[in-house]
């Protein structure tokens, strides 16, 4: 059978996915022990523990410094995503977790206080980009900000979880997130100019918006 | 609060890192200056697209090869 010759990222996916099997699954059964503990020795809640832990570790792999204490940094995974889960168990029925500000618990003065419902021009650009190209941009950064941006933004973790996995400090974590986020914005903008989004119309648009409304500050 | 303490804050603020009293102080200035609220409302944006498009990222031979081993602990 003829080989078709493989891109360089597919080349860097097959070595990840080596790696991986050689030195994260042979420690399961020591992470599965772990996750035992931490589901009250509920088999299905284990394995379903395990399965999000390793997804992850696999998502997070760059960002694990080769070398160094493998089972501590997967134990470390498992604790959070353990920690986590059950948080999100307990909160279910909260709704709108992630949207924005909304779940802000501010007092009703505040709360009242009507946020515009329009867009700026840069956030319609983002709204327009195909899904593609974002995760492209994410691709594309550097390995220690893109973990960091996939952890906070994607998975959710808090600073200081991304500190205990990363074993960065807080500051760093802090840094890592707005640099890959100001990169990314500016990725991004870049392919939609490319695509022939209109920035410049956009970006009009939301001028003369903004002169209509006049002055609130 | 003015406009460089809340730009220097929005990751923060987004993130759930600050505190109740300066969330809220980020909110009421956000309400009254249309600059930071651009500002915000991009990077809140930015991070549903980044959700949106990255939420599946383990590739699916991955997760069928972890649920495999997983299944093999036995
Ligand atoms: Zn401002």
């Amino acid at each position: 059978m003829l080989m078709t010759p493989k891109s360089q990222a597919e080349k860097a996916e097959a070595l990840k996915l080596i790696q991986f099997e050689q030195q994260a699954i042979p420690l399961m059964p020591k992470l599965m022990r772990k996750a035992m503990e931490f589901t009250f020795n509920n088999r299905a809640d284990a394995e379903d523990l395990m399965q999000e832990t390793y997804a992850k570790a696999y998502r997070y792999w760059e960002s694990f410094e080769q070398g160094t204490n493998i089972y501590g940094w997967l134990k470390t995974i498992l604790k959070h995503t353990s920690i986590n889960r059950s948080a999100k168990e307990s909160k279910h029925q909260q709704v709108g977790v992630l949207d924005g500000m909304a779940d802000y618990k501010l007092g009703d003065e505040a709360h009242s206080v009507t946020v515009r419902a329009t867009k700026s021009a840069e956030s319609e650009v983002l709204d327009n980009l195909a899904s593609n190209d974002v995760q492209d941009a994410v691709d594309n950064l550097k390995p220690e900000f893109r973990a960091v941006v996939q952890m906070a933004i994607v998975d959710g973790y808090s600073y200081q979880e991304i500190a205990d996995i990363l074993e960065i400090k807080i500051g760093t974590v802090m840094s890592r997130l707005h640099r890959g986020k100001k990169t990314l914005r500016e990725v991004l903008y870049k392919y939609a100019q490319e695509e022939g989004y209109n920035v410049e119309a956009a970006a009009k648009e939301s001028v003369v918006r903004e002169a209509k409304k006049g002055s609130k500050k | 609060m003015d406009c460089a303490d809340c730009q220097e804050q929005v990751h923060e603020y987004l993130q759930r890192e600050v505190n109740e009293d300066l969330a809220a102080a980020i909110t009421a200035h956000i309400a009254n200056c249309d600059h930071c609220e651009d500002l915000y409302a991009t990077e809140d944006q930015l991070n549903k697209v980044i959700r949106e498009s990255c939420e599946t990222q383990t590739p699916e031979q991955v997760i069928d090869k972890i649920r495999q081993h997983i299944a093999e602990l036995g």
